[in-house]
């Protein structure tokens, strides 16, 4: 009896001693690296420094990826992400920018789209992120003078001004000019272009038109009427035969309104947007973004102008 | 046995409160809305010296969220230079200008007030105070998320405008292509007009909480 009772009041200790280790768990410190100058001041080098003297943790490569029909290439950035480090998508949540990619192309040739990927979603040092970890493919697509093949006759160049934002506890901000000579595409390029190719193939948005997903019904509450800098909420009820694929939805920027990332939420065929206007007259028409399903997504716009405007009571 | 049991009970709940109530209260966290009053605050200058927002009732306060470690805070001070020029320009028109650092002791960007007193000063820096505020408690009441970031708050102790410093986050367009909606709100407050963009998503680092 005595030996159960000593058993018992140990695992009690033990268990208390978890549950107080728990409460100081949010108080706690990381260990994040320190220095200390000559004088015993604590302090960091900036990590924005770093990047000055060539340690950038991200690496930018150029990729011809094949034509997607005969006056149209598709045109690969490919970025290496050192680990810890991310980018961000068009939308990178709380705070972040997208990289961005600038053409200088010669004449005849016009980019029509630039397309993300699927991006990851999760925190960063408390803060939603949509990014990406260790990898990111961009595709640009262009078009092409008529009758233009590759490898071209003489030298075309395309140049690419790109700069990103990477983040992980503190950020940097990286450029890199890149330039390709669709004269001079080689096989070796090409292969490492086709196992790139097939590796995020996937990850990149298929059409809307391959789901059967549709807006059932879409509300905006306004929080306060006589205040139009208050927050509105953006309900969209989704059904269809694929609903049950769905996961998530990631929400594309939207013009004039802020879009309080942590508190997008999507359940079962629901989404639900807070949405702060920038200006007085403010007016959303539609909702584009990203349906999240398990191996894929798909690129969707609800319109709003059906929606039922509502006041919350 | 049982009131022993009881006991245990007791503990495990006062302590399982203990660990929800600091999340519960994070999330229950009110920041302050355009056209609210905008919360009294208390924070120690560089030379360490106590500053209370209250100190300035009656003034436009401009509140400027900084981390010399962010590259966009570097740009618009050290680069471009626009925040020191916006400084010193309506510092001459009475406007109290606060610069408040949150970044939390133990980050990585964090550094000691007699640093950022140097790099400022090399950045021709010409803030009113310069505020820190190392538990972030003043940068979360005020709904504070990137570097660089701007508040301001009109004579009548009332939040006025909340977000970037300009429309051009990667720094790419000449002085007459960019918008300064600080400038564009204090101009406003000066002449008693109506402040017409209160509210635009800011652009930077995140403020390095804790």
């Amino acid at each position: 009896m005595q030996k159960k009772n000593l058993r018992l009041r140990l695992s009690q200790a033990v268990f208390i001693f978890i549950l107080v280790s728990l409460i100081f768990s949010p108080f706690s410190f990381s260990d994040a690296p320190k220095l200390i100058d000559k004088d015993g001041r604590i302090y960091q080098l900036a990590e924005g420094m770093a990047q000055e003297k060539g340690t950038s943790p991200v690496k930018a490569e150029i990729f011809w990826l094949g034509n997607s029909s005969p006056d149209l290439i598709q045109i690969g950035i490919y970025f290496q992400i050192q680990p810890g480090w991310y980018l961000y998508w068009l939308n990178p949540g709380e705070a972040g920018l997208p990289p961005q990619v600038n053409w200088e192309l010669p004449a005849g040739f016009k980019e029509l789209k630039l397309e993300f990927p699927l991006p990851s979603k999760f925190y960063s040092s408390g803060y939603l992120v949509y990014g990406y970890k260790e990898e990111l493919l961009l595709l640009s697509q262009i078009s092409t003078p008529k009758n233009f093949s590759i490898p071209a006759t003489q030298p075309t160049i395309l140049k690419a001004k790109i700069d990103w934002m990477v983040c992980r506890e503190s950020c940097q901000i990286g450029k890199e000019e890149l330039s390709l000579d669709l004269s001079l595409i080689k096989l070796e390029q090409k292969r490492k272009a086709e196992i790139l190719l097939k590796r995020f193939k996937e990850k990149f948005p298929k059409s809307a038109e391959e789901i059967n997903v549709f807006l059932k019904e879409a509300k905006i509450i306004n929080f306060e009427e006589n205040n139009l800098f208050k927050e509105v909420l953006i309900s969209l009820r989704l059904e269809g035969k694929d609903i049950h694929q769905i996961v998530d939805f990631y929400p594309l920027p939207i013009d004039n309104f802020i879009i309080e990332a942590e508190k997008t939420k999507y359940k079962s065929g629901l989404i639900e947007l807070y949405l702060k206007p920038t200006l007085n007259e403010a007016k959303i028409e539609k909702i584009k973004g990203l349906l999240v399903a398990v191996n894929s997504c798909y690129s969707v716009e609800f319109s709003l102008n059906e929606a039922s405007i509502l006041e919350k009571i | 046995m049982i009131r022993r049991s009881k006991k245990f009970l007791a503990v495990i709940f006062l302590l399982a409160g203990l660990i929800i109530w600091p999340y519960l209260l994070q999330g229950q966290e009110k920041t302050p809305e355009i056209g609210s009053l905008a919360p009294d605050f208390t924070l120690n200058c560089l030379g360490g010296k106590p500053h209370s927002l209250s100190d300035y009732k009656g003034k436009i306060v401009v509140l400027e969220w900084t981390n010399p470690n962010c590259p966009y805070v570097v740009r618009v001070y050290k680069t471009d230079g626009i925040i020191p020029a916006l400084q010193r320009k309506y510092k001459e028109k009475g406007i109290i200008w606060i610069t408040i650092n949150s970044t939390h002791p133990e980050h990585k960007d964090y550094l000691p007030p007699e640093k950022l007193k140097e790099i400022y000063a090399d950045w021709q820096a010409s803030y009113s105070h310069y505020l820190m505020d190392p538990d972030g408690k003043v940068g979360r009441l005020y709904g504070a998320k990137t570097t660089p970031q701007i508040l301001i708050i009109n004579a009548e102790g009332k939040l006025v405008y909340n977000g970037a410093l300009d429309d051009d986050p990667r720094g790419q367009k000449s002085k007459d292509q960019k918008i300064n909606y600080v400038e564009l709100a204090l101009e406003a407050l000066l002449e008693g007009k109506e402040i017409a963009t209160p509210l635009t998503q800011p652009y930077g680092c995140t403020v390095k909480y804790k």
